[in-house]
């Protein structure tokens, strides 16, 4: 073992201390705005909801039973669109569709045979550790944190932790991540082959069965020698049909990235070469939600999650528990 | 040197010395109910820190652990060089220590023996506060206890703010000895207890400070606090005419009742007076330029130290001074308990302190607003920087991907949607409708009726007047009575809100023996419902 890797290993040991010494709670910025849909709010309405407060998850709340109910994320409408889409009635089902309550998009998940929504919550007060161990086991993104009045027995949400924003937490208050030097060729995390891509001639909604049957965030665009040009992420579904309009499933990749707010930030590269202490330093300056690996002529070379950097940092190991995001072969392509 | 073998509690019999995690105990520094403040000396290095200690019997009321929880978390995220720093937080038996920069006197210390202060001097120390609430603000939090006591110096005049969120340790228990919860300090928006934005306090503590250092007196005084109030409410008071033309303006426009008459920040540090005998460049402080502190790091383990907030232990580098006891109780220092008429308390509620949010409550860019931006601990230059090759794909941003489409797809130019962006509403809290006032009051009082509640009504008359009413209301939810407290502001002729909020009364306190949120809640829909 090089002295990179010793002192990375213990700036890891340190990382993980951090984490374990501090609550969910803590990661929570000192005020922030946190949106609720009941259960019988309209499908249709939720999808206006969503791109007018520019969110792509919110939790759900089950007012007759006054408990959390699971969260709305993007899955959820990726899931309904493969499966009425294949439909001969599409035009009929869709029309259906508007009418549905976000309580009936459950049940048509379930009857499709989806992936079980995420029901997993913490509870704000207990370790930060809790938080990233559910996040990993289930292979959500985001977790809810729910109390529990100690009087009444009711449920309250708090907030919802996303990966990003542990990361951030941790870039912004661990010193130690200075110290995680071995680059990305060096370390067996991301995906690196067997990658999903599309080209801008791919039909939209051919990209949106990628995301969900291979139950991933992003797909990258790239041309016909392999260069990176654009990536369709999951929240492009909610632009694609904000309006309730289920035609754009036709577009083409490229047609349908038109569609994002002028505002977007774009997608976020590095080289095999990198290191996590700049990669963490990126995270903290910047809204970086996965990092796609290139060459120097942005020939795609592999992707790196979110998951896989906190996998990574909390499990201290290149094996994590469940099936990797993408693919089971952590073989390095370099 | 004596090597402390365990960390032990202060014994008042102890003649020896006595040691509080690696500090000898040296002299009081100020004393109160809640904590008490002593001189501490590092064992090894002699190096000094204020000890502030908590009394653990005082932190089992969760308000006061809260208190304490927010000023730690506060100090460890602000680095400038005018804000106290906090280098360690442990716990012993008896006392949670904060183990904080130590200075050699405080403004107030200055002012009684100085009785005032010279305009250069005034101007240098002046200029730091403004620096320290201006990072402050930048980070989103707002100090809101200015006060002489709370600006502590150095004999070069070095400017360090301290104390944030401490407010209900001045009022609980009388955290330092001189000062008793003064209202003189208290900006008029406080006093009436009305939502105000926690930059506007602050420039009115800078008013207060400003007039004080200059003149040796506080702007607003009178023989009994209701005056005090009033006059601080009306913005009667007197600059005398030694003050220079230029400084007594910019105190005028600090002191302006109106908070949205008042001058701004950054607007200070555009006056006339502030940047007077500045060279030119020094004029455009740069707001993004980040602090460090270099600290030398002592390694030692205490077995008896159980570290609550920060694991990393570094020592102190003050400088060596004495700091004078203030012995002249002046008007400077009034003593006197205070005493509100009415029911509203010129101090603003413990969950508001310290923090406000100044982002737009439906800011289109995220889902949580980003926490503030800490810089690192370390100086920059002892860093290497970190080489990295994270970069943005160029051909993702939606102007240049529009662009290839058109150049490679032929497919007509055309912007971007535009992001989502609702109109800015600050500091509009509850339901917003766009009926009469006069209406809506009407409706207000109506479903109150309907529920059954007891409530007492404000005159018609002063809503018309001030644009805001108030209802003290008590509705009875699962037999348990529910304090509300609702507000109807008009912002407009067709325009208001309706804020409902809990109302901790002794009553309350009494019928319930924990509060639990689910009646309130309960209570509230109720209300909206009758309401809609």
């Amino acid at each position: 073992m090089t002295d990179v890797q010793e002192t990375q290993k213990g700036a890891l040991k340190e990382i993980q201390a951090f984490i374990r010494s501090r609550t969910s709670y803590d990661v929570l910025p000192t005020s922030f705005r946190l949106i609720v849909f009941d259960v019988t709010l309209f499908v249709k309405t939720s999808l206006s909801l969503l791109t007018l407060n520019n969110i792509v998850s919110a939790p759900l709340w089950d007012s007759e039973a006054n408990k959390f109910a699971g969260l709305l994320t993007m899955a959820d409408f990726v899931n309904v669109i493969k499966y009425y889409y294949q439909s001969s009635s599409f035009p009929e089902a869709i029309a259906e569709i508007d009418k549905f309550r976000l309580l009936g998009l459950r049940e048509v998940e379930r009857k499709i045979g989806a992936i079980p929504p995420e029901t997993i919550y913490v509870h704000p007060m207990h370790s930060l550790m809790d938080a990233c161990l559910a996040m990993s086991k289930s292979r959500a993104r985001r977790i809810p944190l729910i109390d529990v009045d100690g009087e009444t027995g009711s449920e309250m949400i708090v907030s919802v932790l996303t990966q990003y924003r542990i990361l951030k937490f941790i870039s912004m208050n661990c010193k130690e991540t200075a110290m995680l030097r071995v680059p990305l060729n060096q370390m067996t995390i991301g995906t690196w082959s067997n990658l999903a891509t599309a080209s801008m001639e791919t039909k939209v909604y051919d990209v949106i069965k990628m995301l969900a049957e291979k139950n991933i965030s992003a797909v990258p665009i790239v041309n016909s020698e392999g260069t990176l040009l654009n990536v369709y992420e999951s929240v492009d579904v909610m632009h694609l049909i904000q309006d309730g309009d289920y035609s754009n499933l036709d577009l083409s990749v490229g047609e349908a990235l038109l569609k994002r707010p002028a505002n977007f930030d774009g997608v976020h590269t590095c080289r095999a070469t990198d290191r996590l202490d700049g990669i963490f330093d990126a995270i903290k300056h910047s809204r970086v939600h996965r990092l796609f690996v290139v060459d120097e002529n942005l020939k795609l070379e592999g992707i790196l999650s979110l998951a896989d950097i906190l996998n990574y940092i909390i499990y201290d190991k290149t094996t994590t528990p469940g099936v990797p995001e993408q693919t089971d072969n952590f073989e390095s392509a370099v | 040197m004596q090597t402390p073998s365990s960390a032990s509690a202060e014994s008042e019999k102890d003649s020896g010395n006595t040691y509080v995690g690696p500090w000898l105990l040296g002299r009081t520094l100020g004393q109160g109910n809640l904590a008490k403040v002593k001189l501490g000396k590092h064992f090894q290095t002699n190096e000094k820190v204020a000890l502030k200690m908590v009394y653990n019997d005082e932190l089992e009321d969760k308000d006061t652990w809260k208190r304490l929880q927010r000023e730690v978390t506060i100090l460890r995220q602000l680095h400038h060089p005018n804000i106290i720093t906090l280098y360690q937080v442990f716990r012993v038996p008896k006392y949670t220590v904060l183990a904080l920069e130590y200075m050699d006197t405080d403004l107030h210390s200055m002012v009684v023996k100085h009785n005032r202060l010279d305009e250069c001097t005034t101007r240098k120390i002046f200029r730091q506060i403004v620096h320290a609430i201006d990072y402050c603000h930048l980070h989103r939090v707002a100090h809101r206890d200015l006060k002489l006591e709370n600006i502590l110096l150095n004999k070069d005049l070095v400017v360090k703010l301290t104390d944030f969120g401490l407010s209900n340790f001045m009022l609980d228990g009388s955290f330092l000895s001189t000062s008793c919860g003064t209202p003189h300090y208290a900006a008029p928006e406080v006093i009436q207890g009305r939502y105000y934005d926690g930059c506007d306090v602050d420039v009115w503590g800078c008013g207060i400070l400003l007039y004080l250092m200059l003149v040796g007196e506080f702007p607003f005084e009178d023989v009994t606090i209701s005056n005090v109030l009033s006059r601080v409410c009306k913005g009667i008071y007197t600059i005398p005419s030694f003050v220079s033309s230029s400084a007594s303006d910019l105190i005028r426009q600090m002191l302006m009742v109106l908070p949205t008459s008042r001058i701004k920040v950054a607007e200070i540090m555009q006056h006339p007076w502030f940047i007077a005998d500045l060279p030119t460049h020094s004029r455009l402080p740069s707001r993004t330029s980040s602090f460090s502190s270099k600290h030398r790091s002592v390694t030692f383990s205490p077995p008896d130290l159980a570290i609550l907030f920060d694991p990393s232990i570094t020592s102190p580098s003050s400088s060596v001074g004495q700091i004078p006891q203030p012995t002249d109780h002046s008007a400077l220092s009034p003593s006197k308990p205070m005493s509100i008429s009415g029911t509203e308390s010129p101090n603003p509620d413990p969950a508001s302190l310290c923090y406000s949010s100044y982002e737009d409550l439906y800011s289109a860019t995220s889902w949580h607003s980003d926490m503030a931006e800490s810089s690192g601990f370390l100086d920059p230059t002892d860093i290497p920087p970190i080489p990295s090759n994270v970069e943005t794909l160029r051909s993702s941003l939606p102007q240049r991907h529009a662009s290839f489409m058109n150049k490679v797809y032929n497919h007509p130019l055309s912007r971007p949607p535009a992001p989502n962006r609702l109109r800015s509403l600050r500091w509009h809290y509850g339901i917003q409708t766009a009926k009469n006032p006069i209406e809506v009051l009407r409706k207000l009082c109506e479903a109150l009726l309907e529920l059954g509640a007891r409530f007492r009504p404000c005159d018609e008359e002063s809503f018309l007047k001030e644009n805001k009413y108030k209802v003290f209301s008590c509705i009875t939810c699962h037999n348990s009575p529910v304090y509300l407290v609702i507000e109807l502001f008009s912002i407009g002729p067709s325009a208001s809100v309706i804020d409902i909020r809990f109302s901790s009364s002794d009553d309350s306190i009494k019928y319930t023996s924990s509060y639990s949120p689910m009646p309130f809640l309960e209570v509230v829909k109720q209300l909206i419902l009758k309401i809609a």
